[in-house]
């Protein structure tokens, strides 16, 4: 029995016949599809794809954004690995074999917290971990940005004003504000 | 039974109390959650009004209090962080650096800088010192008929006081600073990890137009990011705060549930921080340390720590993981060799300065005795009343 979802790719074992148009038209629309997809999932993230029309913006920074949500996870997940490593080495040293009971409950209740939280202090200030977080930080600013610029791209076709024209405008009127308190000083 | 047994036994029986303990503290717990209305946890209730606005920033002058003593000393401003409400030095009437003050005959006033939003990323500390906190002075010494007033400081609050102060030398009678970094970098050199400030360290990771970036792509510096920088670093409190601890918390009494309820009120208001400042506080102060270097400037002047002549007490805390004593502790070096400095120390962290209940008690006396009278009184005055704290030869 042949490959029911793949019906276009066993035909070598078909006797030739004739393209049927309905082949044409399936031909057609993988082609089609394959190029979208080469376009819109290209691997390279500082290739700046010309903004031909309206969907292709809209289009382009959905992906953009989900792109850089994907990247944002990934800094979060780098950030809570480093935080559990620090958190666990402590008990990844331990030898809770020799530990009785009553000892170990009482440790539990006192010190390992506090061992936990000094671990993890010392390992907030190395090196590995502020990377990490300036990693977080580019990721996090990227996703915002994309997010914004998406909202942004919707604002606009539908007829709302967007942060950035909300900011030119807030930025005038703070100008005149400060004007005016300077005039008043001076006048007074 | 053996000894074996009645080990097992014991420790079954020690158990069942145990559960048996944490259920009635589930149910104390639940009763007062029950009972307790969002109205009942009330923060900063000492009465107020209204004296003076600008923009979203509001003036208060608080009312005084029936009976409190009788003071002949200069009226005092407390400027609070943009980071937080100005309601944690009145939070509760028993923890209430405010309420102090009033009980011993201070007229207090404090800014309230509002709920800044989107509209307000422009403002600066061009805003902040030279115009808000500039007019709220202005004000207070009209009210009065007085050519200065004490200012009181706390954290970031502490910096727009220090830029005032400098700037204004002749309108501040004395300069109350409180757990106020001054040095930013002064921590990083401490051998100890835990002493050094981990915000220092991650401002100085980043970089300059990495961190302009962030506030840029936000418009602000939003409350719930620095929360939960803030939360990020006592990680472990604040996994055992809202883990195994909160049973602990919310039973009891009513009243030491609302103890609970009042502080965590407090703690998740934490208001937007106006980009422009914000940049300022995290590029300008942590990134690049241009307080101490005397670069930082505010309307084009440059703000010069050199300028505070007048009386400086500097408060700090032994255990602030947010801003080290180091930080705090270096304006010793940087104000002139004739100003009248001390330094008060307390055992307590960044909060827990203004609200466990012995910091609250210490950090409102040194303050009160702080305070000039309204007659100048000389400088050595001040100095004997201020005997209890590390003074500083000049």
């Amino acid at each position: 029995m042949g490959d029911l979802h793949a019906p276009f790719s066993g035909s070598w074992f078909e006797p030739a016949r004739p393209s049927a148009p309905w082949d044409t038209t399936e031909h057609s629309f993988n082609t089609l599809m394959e190029h979208y997809e080469r376009l819109v999932f290209s691997d390279d993230p500082d290739h700046d794809f010309p903004k031909l029309d309206t969907f292709m913006g809209f289009d382009l920074k959905l992906k953009a954004m989900t792109s850089a949500y994907m990247e944002l996870m990934a800094a979060i997940n780098q950030l809570n690995l480093l935080n559990v490593e620090a958190a666990t080495a402590a008990f990844a040293e331990a030898d809770l074999t020799s530990l009785e009971l009553e000892p170990a409950k009482d440790r539990a209740e006192s010190d390992w917290p506090q061992v936990i939280d000094t671990n993890i202090v010392e390992m907030q200030r190395s090196e590995a971990y502020l990377s990490a977080k300036s990693e977080y930080v580019t990721c996090l600013t990227r996703f915002q940005k994309q997010y914004r610029a998406l909202l942004e791209s919707f604002q606009e076709y539908n007829h709302m004003p967007t942060l950035s024209e909300y900011e030119d405008l807030s930025k005038t009127v703070h100008e005149l504000k400060r004007d005016i308190w300077a005039m008043k000083k001076q006048q007074s | 039974m053996g000894n074996e047994e009645a080990a097992i036994m014991n420790q079954a029986i020690w158990d069942i109390g145990d559960v048996a303990d944490y259920s009635s503290k589930v149910q104390s717990g639940i009763d007062n959650l029950i009972d307790i209305t969002d109205a009942d946890i009330v923060v900063g209730g000492s009465p107020k009004d209204s004296v003076f606005t600008v923009d979203k920033v509001t003036l208060y002058k608080y009312r005084a209090i029936t009976g409190a003593e009788d003071s002949q000393q200069e009226p005092i401003l407390i400027t609070y962080s943009l980071f937080g409400r100005y309601s944690m030095l009145d939070l509760q009437t028993d923890r209430s650096v405010v309420r102090n003050l009033l009980l011993k005959g201070h007229t207090v006033y404090i800014v309230d800088w509002g709920n800044p939003n989107k509209s307000d990323r422009w403002l600066s500390y061009d805003d902040y010192v030279g115009r808000y906190l500039s007019d709220c002075v202005d004000h207070i010494c009209g009210a009065h008929n007085l050519e200065k007033i004490s200012i009181f400081g706390v954290c970031e609050g502490g910096t727009f006081a220090a830029c005032y102060a400098a700037l204004n030398p002749d309108k501040v009678g004395s300069l109350i600073l409180a757990v106020t970094p001054v040095d930013f970098h002064a921590d990083q050199a401490s051998p100890e990890p835990a002493k050094r400030g981990y915000l220092s360290a991650m401002m100085q990771k980043l970089g300059r137009q990495q961190l302009s970036d962030m506030i840029d792509a936000y418009g602000c510096l939003p409350g719930h990011l620095s929360g939960a920088v803030f939360r990020e670093m006592t990680l472990m409190d604040s996994l055992k705060k809202y883990g195994v601890d909160l049973v602990d918390s919310v039973s009891g009494t009513k009243e030491s549930a609302l103890n609970f309820l009042r502080m965590e009120k407090w703690l998740l208001d934490r208001p937007h921080h106006p980009a422009e400042a914000a940049k300022q506080w995290l590029i300008d102060f942590y990134h690049e340390n241009k307080l101490v270097q005397g670069t930082f400037e505010v309307n084009g002047e440059a703000i010069l720590l050199q300028n505070l002549c007048m009386p400086v007490l500097n408060i700090f805390a032994k255990h602030d993981h947010i801003v080290p004593p180091a930080a705090s502790k270096a304006l010793r070096d940087q104000v002139p060799s004739d100003c009248h400095y001390s330094e008060l120390e307390l055992r307590a962290g960044h909060i827990g300065a203004f609200v466990s209940r012995n910091a609250n008690a210490a950090i409102s006396e040194a303050i009160s005795n702080w305070i000039p009278a309204l007659t100048r009184a000389p400088a050595s005055t001040a100095t004997s009343q201020a005997h209890s704290l590390d003074q500083r030869s000049a």
